[in-house]
């Protein structure tokens, strides 16, 4: 019989704009918690897999290693960068697992972008190259301002107002958040607030971007043999797939051939449901990719929540994103906009806590399986986590 | 050409040279800003299945061919999308009135966005605008960026048209 994988642990530290601490502490801190929560010790991890884009150099493997006592030999893999790679090292965790090549997976991210703001701009590039010498003298550079340009086009190519959306998103969010309780902000939004907020970059408003935030989440991962042995409720890896676009990552932002769309986001959530042998509408709830509001509604039509360019119309149905009675609750924990800026492994670690039934005041009823799917330019990867098949 | 537009294309000269200092352009980039700097819009064109493509690629996305060479576009484009800068967030970036960027599909490079800021007020913007490509030299560099005008404006410097 195929040997499936289970997040048996999950860990966090707490989400604050500036935390005065290491990246690597916030890390270890998160690790410690997650290996707790699951009731191993550093010394049973046999594999670390973790995003491959800043953890490599900010948080290394083998400093994390040397700090939660592993004391065998054990392997290293990193697995696409950004959001979709921390997705992604949930998909290799199950591979590893499933093929035999680890015992327990460790996995972690975490960022310290709330202590160290205004170095954030898109992806990739070297300093000689056309992101330097002819994007950013212009201002089309920073994050906002690139989704504001992908936002201006999808109104343009639809011919809708997204006002009444984004603002929906943004409220919908920060309730979510609120009723979560471990995330940075309190203060609840309304319409008007929204409305009301400064243009970042038009038509973006504050509450359409993403948080800063120090902190940081691990997983541990094992198979579903040693994890009915364990303490907590086991949530299967039931399956994920990764796709990337072929564009330069450097040049997503303004040359994608599917701009303003997420192409590998239709591919990998697709695959990923068909290789759970799953539907969209069985996921009791998704965690997306939510850096701006914008991409967040793109996402719902790319991974087939809603069909293209009708986004404006579900979001505004009244009942179907956000209210926990509905077909497919989003970001049930506030998401990067309010939630928490770690690129997603609030997203993975929500989904496990939604699926245990230990989601407090934020918890979908009677969550079976849900879908996380995170983004990172041309990157995507999407996973689908289910309790364990009984 | 009236005095405010002038004005701004002095500010954004100004603005790029704060910007880009003694940026070194990577000798694969390098070609466009020889063509800039005599007021051409080149872009890579394939010499074996004869594409455009943008931005500049080690070999052809097309056809993989390493053999393309930088051929002179005509200064006319099409607003593909844009936005309205209002908050600063680069750190050597400053926030200008009416600071528009655009992404603009040059007539005959079709599927190519050339990025560049627009001298028009953000009212005058939408989706499809024809704009005629020009040129504004950062300040104190050797580097000439691509600028946009509207064909209906009133910006466009008699003699810049090819």
């Amino acid at each position: 019989m195929r040997r499936s994988a289970a997040i048996v642990g999950i860990g966090e530290t707490p989400y604050v704009r500036r935390s005065q601490r290491s990246l690597t502490a916030l890390v270890i801190e998160a690790v410690e918690k997650a290996l707790a929560d699951a009731g191993l010790a550093g010394s049973d991890v046999d594999m670390i897999i973790t995003e491959g884009g800043l953890m490599p150099t900010a948080a290394p493997p083998d400093e994390v290693a040397r700090c939660i006592g592993v004391t065998r030999s054990y392997s290293v893999r990193t697995a696409g960068t950004y959001g979709a790679g921390i997705a992604g090292a949930h998909l290799a965790a199950k591979e590893a697992i499933e093929s035999r090549s680890a015992a327990v997976v460790l996995s972690y991210f975490g960022v310290d972008w709330g202590s160290h703001a205004g170095a954030f701009h898109g992806l990739g590039g070297s300093p000689g190259s056309m992101k330097y010498a002819l994007e950013r003298p212009t201002g089309l550079f920073v994050q906002p301002v690139l989704f504001a340009a992908m936002a201006n086009r999808y109104k343009h190519v639809h011919g809708v107002d997204l006002e009444p959306a984004l603002g929906r998103l943004a409220v919908e969010l920060r309730a979510h958040a609120l009723a979560n309780g471990s995330g940075q902000l309190s203060k609840p939004l309304t319409f008007d607030d929204y409305l009301a907020a400064p243009f970042v970059a038009e038509p973006l408003r504050v509450p359409d971007c993403c948080l800063l935030t120090d902190g940081a989440g691990a997983t541990v991962t094992v198979g579903s043999d040693r994890a009915r042995d364990l303490r907590q409720v086991p949530v299967d890896i039931r399956g994920g797939a990764f796709s990337s676009s072929p564009d330069r990552m450097s040049d997503f932002f303004t040359q994608s051939r599917g701009y303003p769309f997420f192409e590998s986001a239709r591919i990998a959530s697709r695959r990923a449901l068909e290789l759970s042998g799953m539907g969209l509408g069985e996921m009791d709830f998704v965690q997306l990719y939510d850096c701006f509001t914008i991409s967040l509604l793109l996402q719902m039509e790319d991974i087939g929540l809603c069909e293209q360019g009708s986004a404006v119309e579900y979001i505004g149905s009244g009942d179907t994103v956000g209210m926990r009675n509905s077909d497919t609750p989003i970001n049930t924990h506030g998401g990067l906009l309010s939630h928490a800026y770690v690129l997603g492994i609030a997203h993975v670690i929500e989904a496990v806590r939604q699926l245990r039934g230990t989601a407090g005041t934020g918890q979908v009823p009677d969550a079976v399986t849900g879908l996380v799917g995170l983004l990172t330019g041309s990157q995507y990867c999407a996973i689908v986590l289910g309790q364990e098949a009984s | 050409m009236t005095n405010e537009c002038v004005e701004k294309r002095e500010q954004l000269g100004q603005l790029y040279g704060s910007v880009l200092g003694s940026t070194e352009v990577d000798p694969l980039f390098r070609g466009f800003f020889d063509h800039t700097r005599r007021n051409e819009l080149a872009m890579p064109r394939c010499g074996r299945c004869r594409m455009v493509h943008w931005y500049p690629a080690l070999r052809c996305p097309h056809c993989a061919s390493p053999d393309w060479h930088w051929s002179v576009m005509a200064p006319q484009a099409t607003v593909f999308t844009w936005s309205v800068l209002r908050h600063q967030l680069d750190p050597l970036l400053p926030v200008l009135e009416g600071h528009i960027v655009a992404l603009a599909e040059p007539l005959e490079a079709p599927g190519a966005r050339l990025v560049g800021n627009v001298l028009a007020t953000p009212s005058d913007m939408a989706v499809g605008l024809d704009v005629t490509i020009e040129f504004v030299e950062a300040a104190g560099t050797e580097l000439t960026l691509p600028v946009f005008v509207p064909c209906a404006g009133s910006c466009s410097v008699p003699g810049q048209r090819s």
